[in-house]
């Protein structure tokens, strides 16, 4: 469902911060793995089509990331780790947005935002809210429609006890539905019992981890 | 509908129904549009508050000229008539691309991140923040509406078809300018649609819309924006003073120190203009009015200033738990906002030295009243700014009346600095949260607290 061919990336020009010669990422739950700064995050904002790799070609269903922009993003979702929301939005106003590109009807907001629990807070600014209810606001956009890949930094990070076990359950609802779920995380023991594979991100080297 | 959740379908053709390699017009438009609400719903909304501040600022200026009104039908015809110079065109391009630039870093924030991984194309974002800040330039485009109006109907002059034209492509150009994109030949070409507009001819109009249209094909996507970081010197032997007063620097936005000259440069400007316009005016009435205007402007400064800071930098709990004192908080804060506050006597200088000699006096407890003013501001409802102009109608009156009470206020500084360090121990931090709200232009915050 996810490929990659000899991606390089960098910030800047002289330096490669991620190399991935070759990589398919199948269905089911794909955990990532590896120490603080190793490029967990970076790996995933380039799946993710937030940031361009130097070089190579990263693919959604076939489709690729940056020459098929729309239609491959079409298909994917995408919770950063940090809530990187525009602070002057209100929730509504973001989910519309989402709801909107995604072409569904509001009516699956209004669903996605009363699961995360938000819907009381749907008119706030994303200031207005507190980390973990931004999180919660940013897993509701990828409730929104029906993406067959789903990428999640973090999940679990600032949230309460009760919204972990529906995020765990969600992640396995959507393996269930064959999608391909990439969840970086720290709390792997969270995910382990319905974690397929795993994938090790070590100095900006990707690689398939034997468990 | 709730919170503006509509429960209906939105306006536009379903994915599924268009089919799933959607490239068609129609589709484009819906995304498009899609962007283009969100964005003037969010960012451009914010950048927006802006304006004011730059009308008010050009009235303020226009109104100062003695004549005001024949500049007023100079300014319309140099718009919109056929004849007249470029200036004023080329001021309003200033003002367009000021305004753009002040409201880009909020309409593009998040734009370049998890926005990206949207069903947009990096075009229909672009452009979407183009129309944003086009909105954001409202001052330019109430100025631009409200001469179209007057040359005809109060001028009985005729409008320049090409001049009119020109408007809304030396705003997107300004726009466009502003935006950072994938590839800086984008931002040139909008600047050079720009300078095409100012002239106001229809052929140089029409080579303007070409230059923007190869623009928006060669810019590629947005990027993020960065500020500029100033280089990092480890400097370990920097004294903690030092340190705080630059971290204080550091979280002050450029728009706040530049909004918070505006008033105390007004009061300079006036008492020029009631010396210099005048000059009938007794010696001593001439210096009181120097004294009077200098204490306030001192007094608006250090509280907007002070308000800002407050606003602008963290409480940091944790730096307290830091082996520091108190004292040297204050003092930092103290000594920084008596270095921006030298400013006020300096520009009194010219006018009037002994005046502003005294005027320089009332800096000491001006600046630590105000180093203790933020200490509280949390709990107020006027932030500093209603405990400096406590202190600025006490202060002015008295120095105003009899000069020689500069003295008195004077020795009030070592009392005014106990206050501020009584308060920088004794101040709970945890409200910076809702002050930053409140900085940010968030009403809905406001309410809701």
């Amino acid at each position: 469902m996810i490929e990659l061919q000899d991606v390089a990336f960098g910030y800047d020009d002289t330096r490669t911060t991620l190399e991935v010669p070759s990589l398919t990422i199948p269905a089911g739950l794909t955990l990532v793995v590896g120490r603080n700064g190793s490029g967990k995050s970076t790996f995933l904002r380039l799946i993710a089509g937030v940031d361009p790799p130097r070089r190579g070609t990263i693919r959604i269903e076939s489709l690729d990331l940056w020459r098929d922009e729309v239609e491959a993003r079409r298909r994917l979702a995408y919770v950063p780790e940090t809530p990187e929301l525009t602070p002057y939005a209100t929730i509504a106003d973001v989910l519309r947005l989402v709801a909107s590109l995604r072409g569904v009807t509001m009516a699956s907001v209004v669903n996605a935002i009363d699961r995360v629990g938000l819907f009381e807070l749907a008119g706030r600014t994303v200031r207005e809210l507190s980390m973990g209810q931004r999180r919660r606001a940013m897993l509701a956009s990828a409730l929104v429609g029906e993406p067959r890949v789903i990428i999640l930094d973090e999940p679990l990070e600032t949230l309460d006890v009760e919204m972990r076990a529906f995020v765990v359950d969600w992640v396995a609802s959507l393996r269930a539905a064959g999608a391909a779920v990439l969840v970086a995380t720290h709390d792997v023991a969270s995910f382990s019992a319905i974690a397929d594979r795993t994938l090790a991100v070590d100095a900006g080297r990707v690689g398939w981890r034997q468990s | 509908m709730r919170y503006g959740l509509e429960l209906e379908p939105p306006q536009g053709p379903r994915r599924h129904e268009i089919g799933a390699r959607t490239t068609n017009l129609v589709a484009m438009q819906s995304r498009q549009s899609s962007l283009i609400r969100f964005q003037l719903g969010a960012g451009a909304r914010v950048g927006l508050r802006v304006n004011g501040l730059v009308g008010a600022i050009v009235v303020f200026l226009s109104g100062l000229r003695d004549d005001a009104l024949a500049q007023l039908r100079v300014t319309t015809f140099e718009l919109v008539a056929p004849r007249g110079s470029w200036d004023t065109r080329l001021e309003l391009a200033g003002i367009c691309v000021a305004l753009a630039a002040i409201a880009m870093p909020r309409v593009t924030l998040g734009t370049a991140g998890w926005m990206r991984s949207l069903p947009a194309s990096r075009a229909e974002s672009r452009r979407a923040a183009v129309v944003a800040l086009i909105e954001a330039q409202f001052f330019s485009i109430v100025v631009c509406v409200l001469a179209i109006l007057a040359a005809p109907l109060v001028y009985h002059a005729p409008l320049d078809p090409a001049k009119v034209v020109a408007f809304p492509v030396m705003m997107a150009a300004a726009a466009a300018f502003v935006l950072p994109v994938e590839r800086r030949a984008g931002q040139v070409l909008a600047l050079v649609a720009l300078g095409l507009t100012i002239p106001g001819q229809l052929a140089l109009d029409a080579a303007a819309i070409i230059v923007l249209s190869i623009g928006d094909r060669v810019s590629g996507g947005l990027v993020r924006f960065r500020n500029r970081k100033p280089a990092v010197h480890w400097r370990i032997g920097s004294s903690p003073v030092n340190q705080w007063m630059r971290v204080t620097v550091r979280a002050l936005p450029a728009a706040t120190v530049l909004g918070a000259l505006i008033v105390p440069g007004m009061l300079v400007v006036l008492a020029y203009l009631i010396v210099l316009r005048n000059p009938d005016l007794d010696v001593a009435t001439a210096r009181r009015t120097v004294r009077v205007a200098g204490t306030l402007a001192i007094a608006m400064l250090a509280a907007m200033l002070a308000s800002g800071v407050v606003r602008a930098r963290p409480a940091w709990p944790w730096v307290r738990s830091l082996p520091w004192s108190s004292r040297q908080r204050v003092l930092g804060d103290a000594m920084l906002l008596g270095c921006a506050l030298g400013a006020i006597p300096i520009a009194f200088a010219a006018l009037d030295w002994r005046s502003a000699s005294i005027v320089a006096l009332m800096i000491p407890p001006i600046a630590t009243g105000a180093a203790g003013a933020m200490r509280v501001a949390a709990h107020r409802q006027m932030s500093a700014g209603g405990e400096m102009m406590a202190y600025a109608v006490l202060f002015g009156a008295a120095v105003a009346i009899w000069p020689w009470t500069v003295g008195l206020v004077l020795c009030t500084t070592p009392a005014l600095f106990a206050l501020s360090l009584k308060r920088e121990r004794r101040a709970i931090v945890s409200r910076w949260e809702e002050l930053h709200h409140e900085a940010a232009g968030d009403p809905a915050w406001t309410v809701a607290s």
